[in-house]
């Protein structure tokens, strides 16, 4: 497992470092404005930052057929498939702990932690295992243009839904729609308190994980190459 | 002995061509060769038996196992030779070398110094800056260097000139000596085959128009040239092959002996090669 | 179509000298009507005929000897398979093949079928040629004085 780790880091050592060293930027980039932002903004910009490189990671493996020859390793597909999991929390996670750490070096940004860091790593936490949890098994199951596909086509859905929304009126419904949600959220936050919710949600990435794994070897065990 | 390799009734629609009811064995110590043109499936067939893709009906079985789902224990007795450049050629040979190293239990690392001196292959140099010949020998190197039981090449002497390719095939025979190794390649070139492989498969349109030891075609088959009224062999059970020539016709008999009647007159009676085996082999009189 | 060797090999030699097994020369040749696998017969048994391969001496493996004469297995075990037939080699199972022990009487004559052999051989060249029997024998005769 860590063998398959190991080799995507040093195949990827050069778009590690470039996308690696930009994300060490992000701090500073955000102390530009003279209005420091809240920290939440802060740290998704960074786990942003960070999500990409086990991303471009797979991205490369997937755009020169790569695959074919990690599976004539003696690897199982399963080994595989785990190995982007844990190299993704790995290198993304590992990552975001360093650049957040370091950031704390410069005073503006230490100050920047001073009201609501807690919120702020749950944020941070959950939008990189989101971002995990449906990246792998799409690129398995479609290949990084399936996913960029994806994404555009995402997009295209809303902006249509949204212009259906503004010609029907139905703006409002979506309006309600989404702050009942917040709201829902905030009443469950109220109700089982801050350590509550965290749990809550680290346990609802951790099974979206599970599930989007167990989803990923059994599409990989069949796909073809 | 048990067959390293086992291919039964395989069928896969893949690329532009479609395998159907393709059937091999491979006994261990022995050298097989996969013949054919161009989308002929060669390379479909030979990324079945690596695990790249799925059949869509039969069975493949590579030390008894299926390879799209087998272990590390058994993938690690597979040394391959993949045709497309491997994609990891921004790193030297020598750093390749120790990133495929990672992966194999047994890999013997002063073997596999001693195959890139044997081989002539710079260790410092970008994989990616490697002559195709070179290349190949890499993959050999690497391959070797695990002490691979199977080793599987996909069209490994495309593309190498007459005396690399020479030195590549009396490597092949030189790796199976042992008894215990067996090689499986394909190629474009029948010729390869002329020598040193034991077993000989060739492949027309995704399918197997021949399967058997080599030497049953050089040695047992015969070829009639002779004039029209060797027509009459058409229907005899021994005919493999008919195909109109200038002076009549020429027919491909899997046996010599039943081959002797109908070259009575001016007809003469020849030793196939393999280029005469594949270009008549299956044809009919009327093309 | 497809691209076809134009390097073919005329002849490729086996010097087949190691420490345990005595001189053993094969000439392979691809032009020959001849199946390889007879070819390697052939050789051998005029060597264990003639005696430049001694009795009880060890002979190459079919493995190593396929290496070395760049042919396929299946061919060396063939021409060995034909070889062990004749009674000429023997192959004892996990040390090797041998040349078998040699009954004086069965060397002899199996020398003698090679001398009619050859001999056939010369007299279909001398009728190409009309050579009259007389004249044949004369021939023979003078070349059998000259040795």
């Amino acid at each position: 497992m860590w063998n398959l780790i190991r080799k995507d880091l040093i195949l990827g050592r050069w778009t590690l470092i470039v996308n690696g060293s930009m994300a060490l930027l992000a701090p500073f980039i955000l102390l530009i404005p003279d209005e420091p932002p809240p920290v939440i903004l802060y740290v998704l910009y960074v786990g942003l930052m960070c999500t990409m490189l086990p991303v471009s990671l797979i991205a490369k493996e997937d755009k020169f057929s790569a695959t074919a020859f990690t599976c004539s390793l003696p690897v199982t597909r399963d080994d595989i498939v785990t190995s982007r999991y844990l190299g993704g929390w790995f290198i993304a996670g590992g990552w975001m702990a360093a650049v957040l750490a370091l950031g704390l070096l410069a005073p503006a940004v230490r100050d920047l932690w001073s009201n609501g860091a807690g919120g702020a790593l749950l944020g941070g936490l959950t939008m990189l295992g989101l971002t995990i949890a449906i990246v792998i098994p799409f690129t398995i199951r479609f290949g990084m243009n399936g996913l960029l596909f994806g994404l555009v086509g995402l997009q295209v859905l809303g902006m249509v839904l949204f212009i259906g929304a503004l010609a029907t009126g139905g703006l409002d419904g979506i309006e309600r729609a989404v702050k009942s949600v917040i709201d829902a959220v905030g009443s469950y936050h109220e109700r089982v308190g801050p350590a509550g919710f965290a749990v809550t949600v680290i346990f609802g990435v951790a099974l979206l994980n599970w599930v989007s794994w167990k989803a990923s070897r059994r599409i990989f065990r069949t796909r073809d190459l | 002995m048990d067959d390293l390799l086992v291919v039964e009734r395989i069928r896969k629609a893949w690329d532009v061509v479609a395998l159907e009811d393709v059937s091999l064995r491979l006994p261990p110590g022995h050298i097989m060769g996969i013949a054919g043109p161009n989308g002929s499936g060669k390379t479909t067939l030979i990324r079945l038996i690596l695990g790249h893709i799925r059949p869509d009906g039969g069975a493949i079985r590579v030390f008894g196992d299926d390879p799209g789902l087998s272990g590390r224990a058994i993938r690690s007795r597979i040394g391959f030779v993949l045709d497309r450049p491997i994609s990891y050629e921004h790193l030297s040979v020598t750093r390749l070398g120790r990133l495929v190293a990672d992966f194999y239990a047994d890999w013997d690392e002063v073997e596999f110094q001693r195959l890139l001196d044997e081989f002539e292959l710079p260790g410092r140099r970008r994989a990616s800056a490697l002559s195709r010949g070179m290349r190949v020998k890499l993959g050999l190197a690497l391959a070797l260097a695990h002490n691979a039981e199977l080793l599987v090449l996909d069209e490994p002497t495309t593309g190498l000139d007459p005396v690399f390719r020479r030195e590549l095939l009396a490597r092949l025979s030189a790796i199976i000596a042992d008894g215990r190794t067996s090689v499986l390649f394909s190629t474009q070139i029948l010729t390869d085959l002329d020598r040193v492989a034991d077993f000989a498969v060739f492949l027309r349109g995704g399918r197997v128009v021949f399967s058997g030891p080599k030497d049953d075609l050089l040695d047992r088959w015969a070829i009639v040239r002779g004039g029209p009224e060797l027509a009459a062999a058409a229907g005899a059970d021994a005919v493999r092959g008919i195909r109109r020539s200038r002076m009549g016709f020429d027919v491909l008999f899997d046996d010599m002996d039943a081959a002797k009647p109908y070259c009575d007159g001016p007809a003469v009676l020849e030793r196939p090669t393999l280029d005469d085996v594949f270009l008549l082999l299956g044809s009919k009189e009327s093309q | 179509m497809y691209i076809y060797d134009i390097y073919s090999m005329s002849t490729m030699t086996g010097d087949l000298d190691t420490p345990e097994t005595p001189r053993m020369r094969v000439i392979l040749s691809n032009s020959s009507s001849e199946p390889i696998y007879e070819q390697i017969a052939r050789q051998i048994r005029a060597q264990i005929i003639g005696g430049e391969l001694e009795e009880g001496s060890l002979l190459s493996s079919i493995r190593s000897l396929a290496r070395d004469l760049q042919v396929s297995v299946i061919t060396t075990k063939r021409a060995y398979e034909e070889l062990e037939r004749e009674g000429l080699i023997d192959t004892v199972g996990g040390k090797g093949t041998f040349v078998a022990a040699q009954n004086p009487q069965f060397l002899r004559e199996k020398r003698m079928s090679l001398v009619e052999e050859k001999l056939a051989d010369a007299v279909s060249e001398a009728r190409l040629v009309g050579l009259s029997l007389d004249d044949l024998s004369e021939m023979l005769r003078l070349l059998a004085e000259e040795e």
